[in-house]
C-alpha cells in the first residue's frame, strides 16, 4: 500500500504553542525559542505551498554531495572526532545507502583497507589506526564493513579476536565497559551485541546477565538510561530495547511503559522528537526514538496487538526533518540555526526512512521522490545488506564447527 | 568574551623542535604516502605534530615525565582521544606519582568541556584509585550550575553516591534543582534515585515518605500542571504501594476533583486516570465486583482514549487510539478468563478516580 501525505494544518501547529503565562522557568524560555523558529520555517514553506506544490522536498543531490566530499575530506573543525573515525564512516555510508548510492568498487575497497587499518590485533576497531578497541568504533566499523558488503570488506573482520575483545570487557554484572577501564553504559551492550550478532559469535558465556543488567536500566519513566539509576534518554532507550530484541528477551521489560514514554517524545509543534522529558527537539532522536518504533511493533505482535499505523505521528516527524533540518547546500542539522555534520545527517535520513516504511506500507510526505530506502531498526542498515552479511557470517560459523 | 585562563598555550614549540624530543623519531598513522585514507581530517600543524610524536613513544611504550607533559598537549587537541587518557594513566602508574593534581587537572577540563566522556570517566578511575570523593558533589554542583541538565554531571553524581554512599543532604539538593526548574526532568530522575536509595518499599505500604512525596508532587503539579516530569514522578513513587498507580485516596481524590469539578483535561492528566481504570479492571475483574465494574470500565477507557485522540492530545492520536483497542482486546481476554475460571477470592481493592460517582 501506498500513501502520500498531506502537511498538517498550520492553526492545528499554533493551538499547541507552549504558553508563557504559566510559569518562566529556563525550560520553558527555551522552548518557547524553538517552537518560535520552527513555527517560522513551517510558516514560510506554507506561503511557497501556492507556487511550488512539490514541497517539502528532499534535498537528494545535495546530500550526496555534502556526504561523498566528507567521506574523502574534512575540515580541521573535525580534529575532536580523531578518535571517532569509523562512526564518520558509517554516518556517512549509511545515508548514502538510503538514498540509493552505489559506490565504486575500487572506491569501496579504498574504505576496507583504511578501516583495516583501524582493526586492533588484539581484537576489536579502534577510533583510527593504531588506537585502543573501543566498542563504539567497533559497531561503527562492523556496520559500515557490512554496508560495504563485499567479501572484502567482510574478510577485514578478524572474528575470534573479536571474540576476545568483547569477552575482555564483558564485566560480572552482564553489562559492558566501552574499552578496557572504560565507562560502562547500556551503549556498551547494545554495541557488543549488535556486532556479535551481525558477525554470528554470540555465546551464552558472552551474553549471561547482559539482559537482567539491561532491564535494570528502565526508570520509572518507562524509557531506558545509561546505567541504572540515572535518567531514561532516547539514545539508551534504542540501545536498551535493540540489545534486548537481539537477546529475544524484549519481554523482561515493561513495553507498556516504555512505548507510553516513547510517544510522549515526539513535540507537539516541531514534530521531531526530543532525547528527554522536557528537553529540546533533536533531530538524530528521529532514529534514536523513530527506530525504536519498529522493534516495540514486534513486541506487540506477540501479544496478538499488531498496530494498524505508525504509533507516533509519522506525517509530523517528516515536517520537521524535512522543512525543519535541511541545510540547502547539503547535510542536515539538529534544529534550525545549528550547523550540518554527518551525524545528524545520518541520523535524520534514517528516522525520515522509519517515518515513511511503516511495514509493508510507504507513507511519504511530498513527492515519490522523496522516498528513501528501508532501513533495519536493530543494526540501522539496509535490510538487504544486514540479510546479506548475516549469510555471510552465518557460513563462516557453520564452517567452523 | 574569549576566555583567557592560565593553561592557554600561547607560543606552541612544535614537538619537532623542541631539543628534550631530538632522539625521537616520529610515527605518522601510515607506513607510506601513497596510502588514500579517507575521511581524511584537515589537521593543523600542531596537531599532527603532537600525536605522530605521541605514536612514536606509545610504540616504545615509554612512560616518562615528558609523555606525561605529551599527554596534556594531545588531551588539548582532542580530549575525545580515549587512548591517549588511557596511557596518561598509566605513566602516571609507572612512575609512581601521586594523583591528587589529576583532581585538579580534570576538575580544569570537565568545566570546560562537561559533555565529554572520556573525561568523567578517568576522573571516576583517579577517584576510585583515591579512595576519596569529598570534592565530587562539589564538581558536579559546579558542572550542573553551568547545564542543570548535564547528562555526564547527573551519572556521575548517582555513581559516586552509590559507590561511596554519600546519600547526606541530597534530597535537598534535588529539591532545590526542582525549585531551580521545576521542569527540569534530570532532578526529578535523581530526587527518585535518592528516594529510592535511602528508602525500603518492598513491603507496599503507604509511609511517611511516600505520603510528603506524594505532597510534594501534587503540589507542584498544581503550581504547573502541563508538567510532564512531576507526574512521571508520581507514578514512580505510587509503584511502590499495594494499589500501584491508584493505591492511593489522596491522589485519587486529587484527579477526580481536577477532571469532574475544575474540568481540566491536560493530557498528563487524562493519561494517568487511564491507567488508573485500567489497574483498577486488573485489580477487580477477579472479584464479584467484577461484574458490574468491567463494562463500566472499559466505557470509560475508551472514552478517555477517544478525548486524547481527538480534542487534546492529536499528536499522539495513532497510539491513543492503538491502545483503547488493545484495552478492549486484553479485557475482553481477561473477561473469558474470568468466566471460564471463576475465582471465589475476594480482594479488595477500588480505585475511586475513575468512574464518575
Amino acid at each position: 500500500m501506498e500513501n502520500l501525505l498531506k502537511l498538517r494544518d498550520i492553526n492545528d501547529i499554533r493551538k499547541n504553542l507552549t504558553l508563557s503565562l504559566e510559569d518562566s522557568t529556563e525550560t520553558t524560555e527555551e522552548q518557547i525559542k524553538v517552537e518560535k523558529m520552527v513555527l517560522k520555517k513551517y510558516e514560510d514553506l506554507h506561503a511557497q505551498l501556492n507556487v511550488n506544490h512539490n514541497l517539502p522536498e528532499l534535498l537528494k543531490e545535495h546530500h550526496k554531495r555534502f556526504l561523498s566530499s566528507s567521506l574523502e575530506h574534512l575540515s580541521s573543525s573535525y580534529e575532536t572526532l580523531d578518535a571517532s573515525r569509523p562512526w564518520i564512516c558509517y554516518w556517512i555510508l549509511h545515508p548514502l545507502s538510503l538514498l540509493g548510492v552505489r559506490l565504486e568498487d575500487s572506491y569501496k575497497s579504498r574504505i576496507v583497507r583504511f578501516l583495516a587499518k583501524c582493526q586492533s590485533p588484539t581484537g576489536g576497531f579502534g577510533g583510527g589506526p593504531g588506537q585502543m578497541p573501543h566498542l563504539a568504533p567497533t559497531y561503527a566499523a562492523v556496520n559500515a564493513l557490512a554496508i560495504l558488503g563485499t567479501e572484502e570488506a567482510f574478510k577485514v573482520i578478524n572474528r575470534p579476536k573479536l571474540y576476545e575483545f568483547l569477552l575482555s570487557v564483558k564485566q560480572s554484572n552482564g553489562s559492558f565497559a566501552m574499552h578496557h577501564r572504560g565507562e560502562v553504559d547500556i551503549r556498551g551492550a547494545y554495541c557488543a551485541l549488535s556486532v556479535a550478532s551481525l558477525t554470528s559469535i554470540i555465546t551464552p558465556e558472552l551474553v549471561a546477565n547482559t539482559a537482567e543488567w539491561i532491564v535494570s536500566c528502565q526508570t520509572y519513566e518507562g524509557g531506558f538510561a545509561g546505567s541504572p539509576g540515572a535518567e531514561a534518554h532516547g539514545g539508551y532507550a534504542f540501545c536498551g530495547l535493540a540489545a534486548l530484541v537481539i537477546l529475544n528477551k524484549a519481554d523482561l521489560c515493561n513495553h507498556h511503559a516504555l512505548l507510553r514514554w516513547l510517544v510522549n517524545r515526539q513535540m507537539s509543534v516541531e514534530g521531531g522528537f526530543q532525547g528527554r522529558t522536557n528537553k529540546q527537539v533533536d533531530s538524530c532522536y528521529s532514529f534514536w526514538q523513530g527506530g525504536a518504533f519498529p522493534l516495540i511493533y514486534t513486541i506487540l505482535a506477540k501479544e496478538g496487538l499488531t498496530p494498524e499505523n505508525h504509533l507516533f505521528d509519522a506525517r509530523a516527524l517528516q515536517e520537521y526533518i524535512l522543512i525543519c533540518c535541511q541545510n540547502i547546500h547539503g547535510g542536515l542539522i539538529d534544529k534550525p540555526g545549528k550547523p550540518r555534520d554527518a551525524y545528524h545527517t545520518c541520523y535524520a535520513l534514517s528516522g525520515l526512512s522509519i517515518a515513511q516504511h511503516f511495514l509493508n506500507n510507504k507513507q511519504v510526505l511530498g513527492t515519490y521522490k522523496n522516498e528513501l530506502a528501508n532501513t533495519h531498526p536493530l543494526y540501522n542498515i539496509r535490510p538487504d545488506l544486514v540479510r546479506k552479511a548475516l549469510l555471510y557470517f552465518h557460513s563462516l560459523k557453520n564452517d567452523a564447527t | 568574551m574569549a576566555d583567557s585562563s592560565d593553561d592557554e598555550v600561547p607560543k606552541h614549540v612544535l614537538f619537532k623542535d623542541r631539543p628534550e624530543w631530538k632522539d625521537i623519531e616520529p610515527l605518522g598513522e601510515y607506513d607510506s604516502d601513497e596510502e588514500q585514507p579517507v575521511v581524511n581530517i584537515e589537521y593543523s600543524a600542531e596537531f599532527k605534530d603532537c600525536y605522530d610524536y605521541f605514536r612514536a613513544v606509545a610504540q616504545k611504550r615509554e612512560y616518562t615525565q615528558r609523555v606525561l607533559d605529551l599527554t596534556d598537549t594531545a588531551i588539548k587537541f582532542n580530549p575525545a582521544n580515549y587512548t591517549i587518557w588511557g596511557y596518561r594513566f598509566d605513566t602516571l602508574k609507572a612512575l609512581e606519582k601521586d594523583l591528587r593534581p589529576e583532581l585538579e587537572y580534570t576538575k580544569r577540563i570537565i568545566l570546560k568541556q562537561p559533555k565529554n566522556y572520556q573525561v568523567w570517566n578517568y576522573r571516576n578511575l583517579i577517584v576510585t584509585e583515591l579512595q576519596d570523593a569529598s570534592n565530587e558533589k562539589e564538581l558536579t554542583a559546579l558542572a550542573l550550575a553551568e547545564d542543570s541538565k548535564n547528562y555526564h554531571a547527573w551519572d556521575y553524581r548517582i555513581s559516586i553516591l552509590r559507590d561511596f554512599k554519600m546519600y547526606d543532604g541530597e534530597l535537598e539538593f534535588a529539591t532545590q534543582m526542582i525549585e531551580d526548574d521545576v521542569r527540569n526532568n534530570s532532578a526529578w530522575n535523581y530526587r527518585d534515585f535518592v528516594i529510592h536509595r535511602t528508602n525500603n518499599f518492598w513491603d507496599g505500604v503507604e509511609t511517611d515518605v511516600i505520603k510528603s512525596e506524594i505532597e510534594y508532587t501534587l503540589d507542584k503539579i498544581t503550581k504547573l500542571m502541563d508538567n510532564e516530569s512531576a507526574w512521571s514522578y508520581l507514578r514512580g513513587i505510587l509503584a511502590n504501594i499495594s494499589g500501584g498507580i491508584c493505591g492511593s485516596k489522596r491522589v485519587n481524590d486529587f484527579c477526580h476533583n481536577l477532571y469532574y469539578n475544575k474540568g481540566n483535561r491536560c493530557r498528563f492528566l487524562l493519561s494517568f486516570m487511564l491507567d488508573c481504570c485500567f489497574r483498577d479492571h486488573e485489580v477487580t475483574y477477579r472479584t464479584k465486583e467484577g461484574d458490574e465494574r468491567g463494562p463500566q470500565l472499559l466505557a470509560r477507557i475508551k472514552e478517555l482514549c477517544l478525548e486524547l485522540a481527538t480534542e487534546h492530545d492529536v499528536t499522539r492520536k495513532q497510539y491513543w487510539m492503538h491502545l483503547s483497542k488493545s484495552f478492549e482486546k486484553m479485557i475482553i481476554k481477561a473477561e473469558l478468563e474470568r468466566q471460564l475460571y471463576p475465582s471465589s477470592e475476594d480482594e479488595d481493592s477500588t480505585c475511586s478516580c475513575s468512574t464518575e460517582d
